[in-house]
């Protein structure tokens, strides 16, 4: 009966209100037929994020933003009815609890986390970079290429999600350890970039 | 692929063909990469050697496929490990307590057998989500509803019987207290039925939950006597209104009175709703005339039923000088989805997932927990328990908490239960053993500090059950001694969640 929830909301850790303007995961952006990633999710309140979000919506992939981590009418109305129907690909840019939920309610339905990097930005911007799984049929990224890429990083994350195709041998996957936050400076976010697929 | 304790290879590999002739090929996981799926996300053991990890896992869809598992597990003395969902993070998840054991996966069983609107109650299978039951009834528009824990992905099964509840009307939120009648399956695949559903062509197995003769049912409620594989349970008929009143008191005191008061309204039933308690001693520095102590009160029921026990709760509370009394909006169901989505969905018998956006790491939530466990001590419901166990963190804290050095967080008092209260300290778990290891130290010294003062668990994250079931030792630990009796005489080979809540077979029992 004890509560987590009302544990949490007592110790101040609350939910983090919209800061960007942008649409809530209610309001999905215009949806294209997307090439092999069904959707890509986004955390609209990072630059990098955004910035990932228009690169894949331009290339015809539908994608839905969202701001806090809450995936519930996400998963409702638009993740579990198509997961009942086949298996599709999922990608996203965002915190680690939209992973963490997603890869559990993944399993169930025969997909896999094929790809898993963590993006620590520090208050400078100064972002680390951590690649903690990447199926080898991925295009290859490594922590190397995203320094390398500077603020632009975000693209080359693009990259591995653009690389994915429907028929592409997905053997190697997780579990990630998304439910397990790394340390961190203090005044750091954490971005986690990640791809469901099937196996 | 790893083997289970004490078994060789080659029974191994003859039991796995069984099930697989059993259940199917593709139910059978074996692989590193599958059988890592049931790690415990959350474990305090993250990474290291203790982490307790499953060897394999097998997934039946029928109970005659769970018969099949289990007398396949017992020929070969094989221990399993039965989950519904495995979603009980936290607690322990899908891993199992005993390192090497087979997980028993029952989220294939995942039928609404029988949702009865008339008589309200349902029938489900282990597999069965809030999610799900909620969807069964959403889709046949039955006029009940669920009860969700939060998160609400888990198994409804599950959840009762690890002692878990939710967040809308008593007797509903109790979840274990709230069934009626199971099936099990014994270690000797024998299936027995309890309550009414021991009569053949029962009809009344969902209308009766004692049934005659001795209740057996308590045995599987955070046991490893048997493995359910159907439950019954009471269903809420959808209430007419519900209103939420929020009562303060300014005194530090006060926290005696409102309590006694609040009691008596909750056991005269007037007060039915899943009530809250915030505040405690108060800090230095804060404003004059701040509340110390605020109590939410929710009341469900017909509209005019509704504001005439809230007015009654505004006479009792009157009584206490000081006290503050504030009716809230009065919500009239079914809500509209505007209204919904600006209320606690599982205030209203909708399952979500919303716990997990306040878990995570964000912006103006720089340190969250990420993984948890909490350490959850009953303590009687007064206002003197609540003050007594204040003091006691508060004397104890900086010791504990290595200088403070240490973030754990607590105590919050919560008054989900009726007749009792759970006071709550939480720790983080990451990804760093050092702080892991450092918060089981933690964990371990609160259950014992604790326990001196006679306060101990309800229920506990798997690393720590052996743990807290030894403070359970009165006449020198009698309560254990009678459950591995039983334990042993119903599985005597203990292959049955060996070490669940503190219970060993024979042969694993330490001196």
């Amino acid at each position: 009966m004890t509560s987590r929830r009302q544990f949490l909301e007592r110790m101040g850790w609350t939910m983090v209100p919209l800061a960007s303007g942008l649409p809530d995961v209610s309001v999905a952006m215009p949806v294209t037929a997307p090439p092999a990633l069904h959707t890509v999710l986004i955390d609209g309140r990072y630059p990098q994020a955004r910035s990932l979000g228009n690169r894949i919506a331009g290339r015809g992939a539908a994608v839905h933003v969202v701001t806090d981590g809450e995936i519930t009418d996400l998963w409702l109305r638009e993740i579990q009815p198509v997961w009942k129907r086949r298996p599709v690909a999922l990608a996203g840019l965002t915190g680690s609890s939209t992973l963490f939920c997603l890869e559990q309610l993944a399993w169930t339905h025969g997909l896999r986390v094929a790809f898993h990097a963590e993006h620590v930005v520090l208050p400078s911007q100064q972002t680390l970079h951590s690649v903690q799984w990447r199926d080898t049929a991925l295009a290859p990224v490594d922590e190397r290429t995203l320094v390398a890429a500077g603020a632009n990083w975000s693209a080359r994350i693009g990259d591995v999600f653009t690389s994915y195709h429907r028929n592409l041998p997905i053997t190697a996957t997780g579990p990630s350890c998304a439910g397990l936050e790394p340390a961190m400076p203090a005044g750091a976010s954490l971005l986690t970039s990640w791809i469901i697929a099937p196996v | 692929m790893a083997l289970p304790p004490n078994v060789n290879a080659t029974d191994f590999e003859s039991a796995l063909r069984a099930w697989r002739d059993s259940v199917g090929a593709d139910w059978v996981f074996t692989s590193d990469a599958d059988v890592a799926l049931y790690r415990d996300a959350y474990s305090p053991f993250w990474g290291e050697p203790e982490e307790r990890v499953a060897s394999a896992a097998v997934a039946p869809s029928t109970v005659e496929q769970v018969q099949a598992v289990v007398r396949v597990a017992n020929q070969y003395k094989i221990p399993l490990y039965a989950i519904s969902t495995g979603r009980n993070l936290a607690y322990g998840g899908s891993a199992p307590v005993y390192s090497g054991s087979v997980v028993l996966d029952l989220k294939r069983m995942n039928r609404v057998l029988e949702v009865n609107e008339r008589n309200a109650y349902a029938l489900v299978e282990p597999g069965v989500s809030y999610f799900d039951l909620h969807e069964h009834i959403t889709k046949a528009k039955l006029d009940v509803w669920v009860d969700p824990p939060d998160p609400g992905w888990g198994s409804v099964i599950g959840n009762a019987l690890d002692g878990g509840g939710g967040w809308t009307a008593y007797p509903f939120r109790d979840h274990f207290g709230a069934h009626c009648g199971m099936e099990v399956v014994l270690a000797n695949g024998e299936i027995v039925r309890t309550g009414m559903g021991a009569l053949p062509d029962s009809k009344s197995w969902q209308h009766n939950k004692w049934g005659y003769g001795p209740w057996v049912d308590g045995l599987f409620r955070q046991g490893n006597m048997g493995v359910v594989t159907k439950m019954g349970f009471y269903m809420m008929p959808r209430p007419e209104a519900m209103q939420t009143a929020t009562v303060q008191g300014a005194g530090q005191d006060d926290i005696v009175p409102l309590l006694d008061t609040l009691n008596l309204l909750e056991n005269q039933h007037v007060v039915n709703g899943s009530t809250s308690l915030f505040g405690g001693p108060r800090p230095p520095g804060a404003p004059p005339g701040a509340a110390a102590w605020t109590i939410q009160v929710p009341i469900y029921g017909p509209e005019k039923v509704v504001r005439a026990q809230m007015e009654y709760c505004r006479e009792k509370f009157a009584k206490i000088p000081g006290a503050t009394f504030t009716e809230g909006e009065l919500f009239r169901t079914p809500l509209d989805a505007a209204t919904l989505n600006r209320v606690r969905k599982v205030s209203f018998g909708v399952p979500d997932l919303s716990t997990f956006g306040m878990l995570g790491r964000n912006p103006a939530n720089p340190a969250p927990p990420g993984g948890h466990i909490g350490f959850s001590p009953i303590i009687p419901r007064t206002g003197e328990a609540v003050l007594e166990y204040s003091r006691f963190y508060t004397e104890n804290l900086a010791t504990v908490s290595e200088g403070g050095t240490l973030r754990f967080l607590g105590p919050v008092f919560m008054t989900n239960w009726e007749r009792s209260m759970v006071a709550m300290i939480m720790f983080p778990i990451g990804r760093d053993p050092v702080h892991n290891r450092k918060m089981r130290g933690a964990f371990e010294r609160w259950v014992e500090l604790a326990a001196a003062k006679g306060w101990a668990e309800y229920r506990a994250p798997a690393a720590f059950q052996d743990l807290c079931a030894k403070t359970y030792s009165y006449n020198n630990g009698a309560l254990t001694r009678l459950r591995e009796t039983i334990k042993d005489a119903v599985d005597p080979n203990g292959i049955l969640s060996p070490g669940r809540y503190g219970v060993w077979p024979k042969h694993l029992r330490k001196a």
